[in-house]
């Protein structure tokens, strides 16, 4: 459990210390990223509590969800409609899903806990 | 454990791309670069603002201290004083002193114009030489016998340029311009940009000190649309 916390923080650190920047027009770009590879992590999360996590679908899921994000973004750009927004919108509901079914799964978890300590 | 890991490395990537996120959106820090001499010019700037304020409020305190003082007959007087010092400031008076005048005629010769159209003054460039006058520290402007004041309309109708609603009269046409430093100002307009711009229209703009010119009064009414009186406090 304290893994993938460990993890986030030291890329957290890595990144404030690396000092690195991007460029203004293409910040659009990582924002959709970073909102793809949470999405893969909660989904990630998801899976592992409901024990159907597959290491290739989740590796997979995360870095094509990253260069589709990425990609639908650029294509918007160029066609001028903001197909970045599609992205934002299934990444968004998928979120608020996924965050959702942990959250059940979780108090259904520790509600059979207390049951068991109580029997 | 290997299952584990995968994770970390995961979280680690979320967690640098959140960091470089957060990096890119914060301001950079606006620093203070100016040097001593930038610090020392703009210190000295200023004060100067300073003391032209501290010049008014002394003023304004002396007008105070007269209404206050003197009885009905005096307090009178110095409402009339102050009547008579804003609408000088108006531009509803007659000036004269210093200055320099203007003259607008056709660059060429009339002979080589033959066959052209009249040449008019087109008003924006009208405009662009009471700026630069402006800048150049000038007090008080008329054009073609006509004062300008901060409303003024100069316009064009029907393809004749207006001044005050009146149509300016044909070339060469007098701009009088009343400075304090009127040889500065000349010696600034011989170099103006304005100069320039009339050239390119076709129109000649020589400046000529003059010790004595007199400006006409804003004859018309003044409409104020966006004031209203001060009721009694």
């Amino acid at each position: 459990m304290w893994l993938p916390v460990l993890g986030l923080l030291i890329g957290l650190l890595l990144g404030f210390m690396s000092d690195l920047r991007i460029p203004p027009e293409y910040t659009s770009y990582l924002s959709i990223a970073v909102l793809a590879a949470l999405d893969t992590l909660f989904g990630g999360i998801r899976a592992q509590l409901q024990k159907t996590f597959d290491d290739r679908v989740f590796i997979s899921g995360f870095f094509f969800n990253i260069l589709l994000a990425a990609g639908l973004a650029f294509l918007g750009v160029h066609l001028g409609v903001d197909l970045y927004l599609a992205a934002i919108f299934a990444f968004g509901v998928r979120l608020f899903n996924n965050i959702a079914v942990i959250r059940r799964l979780l108090l259904t978890k520790s509600s059979e806990n207390q049951q068991a300590e109580r029997n | 454990m290997k299952r584990r890991f995968k994770f970390f490395i995961m979280t680690m990537i979320v967690g640098f791309m959140l960091a470089v996120q957060f990096h890119t959106n914060q301001e950079p820090i606006v620093r203070d670069t100016r040097d001593i001499w930038e610090l020392r010019n703009d210190l000295e700037s200023q004060k100067t603002t300073q003391q032209e304020l501290f010049a008014e409020i002394y003023k304004y305190e002396q007008l105070i201290d007269e209404y206050s003082k003197s009885g009905t007959g005096g307090q009178l007087e110095t409402l009339e004083e102050t009547l008579a010092d804003l609408k000088n400031d108006a531009g509803l008076t007659e000036v004269g002193g210093h200055g320099i005048e203007l003259t607008i005629e056709p660059l060429l010769n009339d002979e080589e114009l033959v066959g052209k159209p009249a040449l008019s003054i087109h008003p924006e460039l009208l405009r662009r030489l009471i700026n630069e006058l402006n800048g150049y520290g000038a007090e008080e402007i008329s054009i073609d016998g006509e004062r300008i004041i901060s409303t003024t309309p100069i316009r064009e109708v029907n393809g004749k340029t207006y001044i005050n609603d009146k149509p300016i009269s044909p070339l060469p046409v007098k701009v009088k311009v009343l400075s304090r430093d009127s040889d500065k100002l000349h010696k600034e307009m011989l170099t103006s940009q304005s100069g320039e711009d009339f050239a390119r229209e076709n129109l000649l703009l020589s400046p000529k000190p003059v010790d004595h010119v007199s400006l006409p009064a804003y004859s018309h009414q003044i409409r104020v649309k966006f004031m209203k009186e001060k009721g009694e406090t």
